[in-house]
């Protein structure tokens, strides 16, 4: 059994993102090289900067948050506050050494799952380069 | 409100080596409000402090609890049993609330998480300004409720100095209104111009810091 590191992915993504709110199930896939979990949000701004970072200190090796397109808000500013909230998390991440890449932000309209599935492949390939997340496996 | 401001990371987590268990403390007051302190910023700082002592392969595990203020003996004396637990307290409370805990739980070594800046209002969301440094002998009475001691450089109180910018700007940034032309704005608004003219009395410094530590004694409130 190979033991390559596969980066754990998690896909924070805005509904309104996806065409037809086709939305994908929950659970951990397999892509190609990297583990990923697709989780649907009612709106980005819902989640906050003690959560980017709860989401690192739990071990995963990257995030990527999917909001809608600016000026398609339901709550109007919904993803602007989230991209604010996504820079000031990723600078904080910074500043204790574990990388502000292990948190990325792309935002999305009318989005097929296989596209949300390349958005994440893209995030596996940023992150591979940070190596395992050392929080992995410690118990808190 | 008093204002607060993260400490840098790396000074919190340097004061934590060695250290095995320690309890974040916020205060639900203040600092929450100026978003340095409340439950938030917290849970927030837990983890990062968390990943930051295992890259610096000192590993601690942290706890945390926000007090309603912590700048109360009642709810300071909530912690007491979690303070037994613990080897090191980071405080996100400002200066009085660290002092408080530093003074019940003398016996732990209590740090700050955060700087205590200023006495300020909130004036956009995401943008705090001092208003006030506790100076003990208010003047806002005769500046129109514009404060120059906190809000002028140099707090002159017979301003401006004469450095004011176009557009009435404070000559050390033009992001900061120079308080003396808003005075004199407002004292125009009133029709009260020549009030600005009148000779005041000597203000007494005595009261405020400059009078040695503030004591405050009302005999009425004592048992
Ligand atoms: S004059 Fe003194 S007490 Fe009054 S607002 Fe200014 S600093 Fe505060
Ligand atoms: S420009 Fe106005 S606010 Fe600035 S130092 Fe001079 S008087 Fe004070």
């Amino acid at each position: 059994m190979s033991d390559r590191f596969e980066p754990e992915i998690l896909v924070l993504y805005c509904g309104r993102a996806l065409a037809d709110h086709n939305h994908l199930p929950e659970g951990t896939k397999q892509g190609a090289g990297f583990k990923v979990r697709f989780v649907m949000m009612p709106c980005s701004s819902k989640i906050e900067t003690r959560d980017l970072v709860k989401l690192i200190e739990q071990g995963v090796e990257g995030v990527l948050m999917v909001p809608c397109l600016e000026n398609k808000c339901q709550f109007l500013v919904g993803n602007v506050r989230a991209e604010k909230r996504m820079k000031y998390a990723r600078a904080l991440l910074d500043e204790v050494g574990m990388g502000a890449d292990r948190l990325s932000m792309a935002q999305g309209w009318n989005l097929s799952s296989e596209e949300l599935m390349a958005l994440a492949d893209e995030r596996a390939s940023a992150v591979r380069p940070l190596g395992r997340n050392p929080l992995k496996g410690v118990k808190l | 409100m008093i204002v607060a401001e993260w400490k840098p990371i790396p000074e919190v987590v340097e004061k934590l080596r060695g250290h095995k268990k320690v309890l974040v403390v916020g205060c639900a007051t203040c600092v929450a409000e100026c978003a340095a302190g409340g439950e938030r910023e917290v849970e927030t700082l837990a983890p990062l402090l968390r990943m930051a002592m295992i890259k610096d392969s000192n590993p601690i595990e942290v706890c945390t609890n926000t007090l309603e203020r912590q700048c109360e003996w009642e709810f300071v004396e909530g912690l007491a049993p979690t303070i037994m637990e613990v080897d090191a307290v980071v405080s996100l409370a400002c200066g009085i609330g660290v002092q408080a805990l530093a003074e019940r739980f003398s016996e732990v070594p209590i740090y700050p998480g955060v700087n205590t800046t200023a006495l300020a209002i909130r004036e956009e969301p995401g943008l705090w300004a001092a208003r006030c440094v506790a100076c003990g002998d208010c003047v806002l009475g005769e500046t129109l409720g514009l404060c120059p001691i906190a809000r002028c450089a140099k707090s002159i109180l017979n301003g401006p100095c004469g450095g004011t910018r176009d557009g009435g700007k404070c000559e050390i940034d033009e992001n900061i209104d120079c308080i003396w032309h808003l005075i004199y704005e407002r004292a125009q608004a009133r029709g009260k111009v020549d009030a600005l003219l009148e000779i005041k009395k000597t203000k007494d410094w005595s009261n405020s810091d400059h009078g040695g530590p503030k004591r405050i004694l009302r005999e009425d409130l004592r048992l």
